[in-house]
């Protein structure tokens, strides 16, 4: 007991000091009994309640465990959901997510004048059949559960390279900063284990989501779950969303309309790209001038020190955007599916190279040092093939093979081309002249191509990419704007002022920032433009 | 100090499948029932709270480690939500955290300490009754705290200190139910319970969207085996509307036409119950002569609703008798002639005899968590236990009950809400005492109640909160202790009483509203006349006597014990009525089964008057009707409390939407997602347009959520209730 019935507060004091001294008592006394809690023995703790979880949700969750060529599947009753969210607030509490993680969300589906719908559609992980987050992740931190199909994300293998949410279409995974890895949805596996509902099961006021049985060969992998989500062909979502009046086929996703920037941290990716690729060039010029004999052995030892030098800055600032880098020894893990797993394998082979090329150099052996040059060349240019596929391979499409392949490569050779250039003339070889040239047809070649599709996307509504142009128009004009005066400084300008006798050194090594930084922007565009797909949201 | 973490070198194994990180995870077995729970947050113990956001009153079960809350589950065992609870329920702990929580008082915007907080509140407002009356100084009491406490403050204010005027924000959501059952039923008595919603076999929502709005409430639709008919009238296709099998979008405020519509058919087609009729109601005669004029083609014509959907809809009224149910909520309540429509609602199911059986019943779901505490005992229109302050006999019997010298009891009620508001424009009230509630943002016309407020000699502000538009014009705020943070009870839209306990240490010195009350009692000197308030159990008792051969008579109910232990008792349990008292059986009671009423005469009343049309309506120049009402069931209010949790954060739209029609749009050039500006008479804002044919033509919605939409609606009242009529306000849309 806390509050005493029988002893009211006393009656006033006829002293001044008398009124204040009790004052204070009774504000102490107010004080102290609001800081005081009952202890769990006191009246009003329950010991135990009769229903027990389990028993309150068995209709709810299946009830023997899948057999082989089975899993556990999401079943949600469109007709039964009326969007109050209870299950996004549920998954949250029951399974002590962070501040504002929750692993479900809820999003609407509209219809049009002529017909109008309202449907909210509660949507998690659709633990697919081939799920692509475990395809893409590089140290096999995704664990798709031989018995349930449950997919589980492994939280201490896990690197932070985010990979997996560029690669799941349903926008799933989600970055956890203050841990530095992806968390996920596991349709609460501990609780199913033991007969208990999921917590978003558990939390439906109208029992709208529901755990069933699905047969593995029954899983669709065509058309979409529902309106507005991708194509189930790539990952063979499990879910299931079922209502006795078919979902219009006008419907679409509320924020089907929205044009946003995507907000994930790939600023270093960003980096990385354009300097891997700098590095791949530089080495192919490299290569290309040592087999024509336009070098000499000191000269070509620059030209590939400086292609080395950018390469593995850029190899090392990606591990910037990882969120635990020290884990990320294990990258070789997923190189049998993950093209990210290749990529940083290929990567890898930099270094090697770079130790190649300078004990030919040491030993003064041209013809060693020319097929070590050639080999890093190579090995980079793999692993410049393995960044575009790590693009292709998330199926957005804004990174369609030929999008992706013509930046990637367009950049490799210009800005490869334009590192010689600015080496070559500060090395005084007359061959910077044609490097320079090369750049130039590479630079006007790449911006025509890179302006007339964007021009293309953004008329034709009907072009795969014409979300992220629109994204791109409405967020990123300046930068667009910017590009331009960029490509008739580096396009025009400067040839010109060379032309008329200025510094050829520098205006070069100009040149080559200027053309770096454009293509920095470029590449900051693919990603905050690349307008990644989702399941129906606000 | 900060602690630099030691840098952990990763396991030299392939594969981690265990580790810190997955621990974070872990959920193990949390006992008493609960499941598996994460095991950061195992309970030692539980205890059984009921929501302190809507009227709906779902049980939570408050997980505890040492006596305080860790964590909460919706209480499979109690008989209202049975299991389950809305976001707002499920983050009702997570709001407390908040870094705006009001910790200290503060005075002039400096913190200050509790004695100086009482000595200014009790030195001005003395100051004020003193040279200007007691009429100068008024308070404005909630549905949002323990009916313990709501009496406390109208008992204080009143009998203690001597002011004559107080209200309550209820005066925004239910005062119009309060007057409507009063004149028909002789007492502010809603007669359903949850049950109904199951056992209907035609439910009809008018002006309401459970599903977003009282989702736990459309649970219980759902769990209906019958298959009903689910009729909803809403201007809107609100999600409620979508769930329906029938929705009638009718012009808005055109409701109580389509009312008297449905009267006349219902007259028309053979659907009275004669018997019931002329046993237990009035002026059902008169009534029939009035709604003579009321035919089908008039109807149609001024509620947009073909003939043949109203022959439909009576039809379907007709067929599903005896278990047709009326609910309506703020789409009635908050309208300028909404005490007629509710009472025209009430006429509906007293003609067909549907009342007092189960599946039935006019029934009006309750705003806030006590909104239904406050109609009881916020000692405000009603004295204590639904008194007149007029009847010498009342204040006689509520001065026995309470103990107060019955002098000291005014022999007349307050002036409402709005006329407050206006007597502080004119000078006469001097000085305000706001205790939870947020009018500066929530009050009709807001730009208007600001400039008045701001004219205020004292605006006294009681909140959890020192972050609320109100308090921020505040002289002096009062740190309060929030839901979690205080015990007593509340009454749910069933009549419910539920007893919510304490279970969080309130932030710095915040104090329950309670312990205020109780300082301020003894600071101005008058706590001799409380000395058997001491705990909100005490109070409790009190209540109950004041209850006494009431309608609402609770004297049955032993103590905060027995409501905790039996899930909760609806009123009325006299204490002859205590002695059969079951808690399985009693878990459900509606009013009316002997088809006796609280008048006089013990019938009901037929009421009604001709309908007249908005006071503000379309114009050339504000071509728009402007809707406002809730947002998402994440949002509550003006989200003093919603708004803290980044969990509910993901569940609302990150900025104002305007839904508008895509015809409207296209005479306006406006296209999806684009800003536009929504202008009325009083003011304008921006807000991202939602092009969606959930509106019709002609007409727009906004979510009253956001600060900014009340500066556009136009302050007209009911002139019955006094409530204000949120949704009919005449705007233009300009991109």
């Amino acid at each position: 007991m806390i509050y005493d019935l029988e002893d009211p507060i006393t009656g006033s004091g006829s002293a001044v000091g008398g009124i204040i001294s009790q004052r204070s008592k009774i504000i102490d006394e107010a004080l102290r009994e609001q800081q005081t809690l009952r202890t769990p023995v006191a009246l009003f703790s329950d010991e135990y309640d009769a229903r027990s979880v389990r028993e309150r949700f068995t209709h709810l969750i299946p009830l023997s465990k899948p057999v082989p060529g089975e899993q556990y599947a999401f079943e949600v009753n469109l007709d039964a959901c009326t969007g109050c969210k209870a299950c996004v607030a549920a998954c949250h509490s029951l399974n002590g997510l962070d501040d504002g993680e929750s692993w479900r969300d809820m999003g609407l589906l509209v219809g049009t004048r002529k017909q109008p719908y309202l449907q909210t559609v509660t949507t998690a992980c659709h633990h697919c059949a081939d799920p692509a987050c475990a395809e893409g992740c590089p140290v096999l931190a995704y664990d798709k559960d031989a018995v349930t199909g449950i997919v589980r994300h492994l939280d201490d293998q896990c690197i932070g390279c985010s990979y997996c949410i560029l690669k799941c279409p349903y926008e799933v995974p989600k970055f956890n900063l203050k841990r530095g890895i992806v968390r996920k949805c596991d349709m609460c596996q501990g609780r199913l284990a033991e007969g208990e509902a999921p917590a978003c099961v558990q939390s439906c006021p109208n029992e709208a989501i529901k755990i069933k049985v699905v047969k593995l060969d029954a899983v669709p992998d065509r058309g979409s779950i529902i309106a507005g989500a991708f194509d189930s062909s790539y990952t063979r979502p499990t879910t299931t969303y079922v209502s006795s009046q078919p979902v219009p086929t006008a419907a679409r996703p509320a924020d089907a309309g929205r044009l946003d920037l995507d907000p994930g941290h790939h600023d270093p990716l960003a980096w990385m790209l354009v300097l891997t690729q700098m590095s791949a060039g530089g080495f192919i010029g490299c290569a290309i001038a040592m087999w024509m004999n336009w070098l000499t052995l000191t000269q070509a030892a620059l030209t590939s020190a400086a292609a080395l030098a950018v390469g593995l800055a850029g190899v090392a600032l990606s591990t910037l955007h990882l969120g635990q880098p020290l884990k990320a020894w294990r990258a070789f893990l997923g190189w049998r599916k993950s093209w990210l797993s290749r990529e940083i394998m290929a990567f890898s082979a930099l270094p090697a190279g770079g130790q190649a090329i300078f004990a030919t150099w040491w030993l003064g052996n041209m013809e060693w040092m020319k097929l070590a040059v050639t080999g890093t060349a190579a090995a980079a240019v793999v692993a410049v093939w393995c960044s575009v596929m790590v693009y292709v391979d998330t199926r957005r499409p804004f990174w369609s093979l030929k999008n992706v392949a013509v930046k990637f490569l367009g950049t490799l050779l210009l800005l490869g081309a334009a590192l010689c250039t600015a080496v070559w003339s500060w090395a005084g070889l007359e061959v910077a002249t044609g490097a320079m040239a090369f750049t130039l047809l590479c630079r006007w070649s790449l911006s025509v191509w890179e302006i007339s599709k964007y021009r293309l996307a953004l008329e034709d509504e009907s072009c795969t990419w014409h979300k992220s142009a629109r994204i791109m128009q409405k967020h990123l004009g300046v930068q667009i704007e910017m590009r331009a005066l960029l490509l008739i400084a580096t396009g025009l300008l400067i040839p010109v002022l060379i032309a008329a006798g200025a510094n050829a050194h520098w205006m070069l090594s100009l040149s080559l920032l200027l053309l770096f930084g454009s293509q920095l922007m470029e590449r900051l565009h693919f990603f905050t433009a690349s307008a990644g797909t989702k399941m129906p949201g606000n | 100090m900060m602690k630099i973490p030691a840098i952990k070198l990763p396991a030299m194994t392939l594969r981690e499948w265990d580790g810190p990180l997955t621990a974070d995870l872990v959920r193990e077995p949390g006992k008493f029932g609960l499941g598996q729970v994460p095991s950061h947050l195992l309970p030692d113990a539980t205890t059984t709270a009921i929501c302190g956001f809507c009227s709906t009153g779902c049980g939570l079960k408050i997980h505890l480690k040492d006596g305080a809350a860790v964590n909460l589950t919706p209480d499979p065992d109690y008989p209202v939500n049975l299991g389950t609870a809305c976001p707002k329920g499920w983050e009702a702990l997570s709001v407390l955290d908040a870094p705006d929580r009001a910790r200290m008082p503060i005075l002039h915007g400096k913190e200050v300490d509790w004695d100086t907080a009482l000595r200014y509140f009790c030195d001005q407002m003395r100051a004020v009754l003193d040279k200007h009356g007691p009429e100068a100084a008024a308070y404005l009491s909630t549905g949002q705290i323990m009916f313990e406490e709501m009496a406390y403050l109208g008992a204080l204010a009143k009998f203690g200190m001597g002011m004559i005027h107080g209200d309550g924000n209820t005066r925004q959501c239910m005062a119009t139910a309060v007057a409507a059952y009063k004149e028909s039923f002789g007492f502010d008595a809603p007669p359903f319970s949850y049950a109904d919603f199951e056992e209907s076999e035609v439910l009809v929502f008018i002006g309401a969207n459970p599903c977003i709005a009282h989702p736990i409430m459309w649970q219980r639709v759902l769990r209906n085996k019958r298959q009903p008919e689910i009729i909803v009238v809403d201007p809107r296709t609100t999600e409620t509307a979508m769930a329906a099998t029938q929705h009638y979008a009718i012009k808005p405020k055109s409701d109580l036409t389509l009312l008297y519509g449905l009267a006349h058919l219902i007259i028309r087609d053979g659907g009275v119950a004669t018997a019931f009729v002329e046993e237990s109601t009035t002026g059902f005669d008169e009534f029939v002569l009035f709604v003579a004029a009321f035919h089908p083609q008039r109807v149609a014509e001024e509620t947009g609703i073909s003939v043949h959907r109203l022959v439909h809809f009576a039809q379907t009224i007709i067929s599903g008798t005896p278990r047709v149910s009326f609910w309506w909520t703020m789409g009635v309540n908050q309208g300028h002639e909404a005490t007629r429509t509710a009472q025209a609602i009430i006429n509906l199911a007293l003609m067909t005899g549907n009342i007092g059986k189960p599946g039935s019943g006019a029934n009006s779901i309750t705003g806030q968590c006590n909104a239904m505490g406050s109609r009881l005992f916020s000692n405000t229109t009603n004295l204590l236990g639904g008194h007149d302050f007029r009847n010498p006999r009342h204040r006689e019997k509520v001065a026995a009950a309470t103990g107060i010298p019955v002098e000291r009891i005014p022999d007349r009620p307050s002036l409402a809400y709005d006329q407050i508001l206006k007597a502080a424009d004119e000078g006469t009230v001097k000085a305000i005492w706001f205790v939870a509630t947020n009018p500066s943002h929530s009050w009709i016309d807001q730009n208007e109640i600001n400039r008045i407020l701001d004219k205020l000699d004292f605006l006294v502000v009681q909140d959890m909160y020192c972050s609320t538009e109100t308090a921020k014009r505040a002289h002096l705020v009062l740190p309060a202790a929030g839901w979690g943070e205080k015990e007593g009870c509340f009454i749910n839209s069933e009549r419910r009483i539920g007893y919510s306990p304490k279970v969080r240490r309130a932030p710095g010195q915040a104090l329950a509203d309670f312990h205020i009350f109780r300082l301020i009692a003894h600071y101005w000197g008058c706590e001799d006349l409380f000395r058997g308030w001491s705990s909100p159990e005490a109070v409790f008792r009190v209540l109950q006597r004041c209850t006494e051969d009431q309608p609402c008579d609770i004297t049955g109910i032993d103590g905060h014990e027995m409501l905790r232990k039996s899930g909760g008792v609806q009123w009325p349990l006299s204490r002859v009525e205590s002695l059969k008292f079951e808690v399985s059986s009693w878990k459900e009671r509606r009013l009316f089964e002997d088809g006796k009423f609280f008048t006089p005469d013990q019938r009901a009343k037929f009421i009604f008057s001709e309908p007249v049309a908005a006071p503000e309506r379309r114009s050339d120049e504000y071509p728009l009707i402007l809707i406002t009402g809730r947002g998402t069931s994440a949002q509550w209010h003006t989200e003093t409390r919603t708004g803290k949790s980044a969990v509910m954060a993901k569940m609302r739209p990150e900025e104002l939407m305007l839904d508008l029609n895509p015809q409207d749009a296209e005479r306006l050039g406006v296209r999806d997602g684009m800003h536009v500006r929504v202008i009325s008479k009083r003011a304008e804002l921006t807000a991202k347009a939602r092009l969606t044919t959930t509106v019709s033509p002609g007409e727009v919605f906004l979510p009253m959520h956001d600060s900014r939409v009340n500066q556009l609606t136009h302050a007209s009242y009911d002139p019955q209730s006094r409530q204000p009529s949120y949704k009919h306000s005449a705007v233009r849309v300009e991109k």
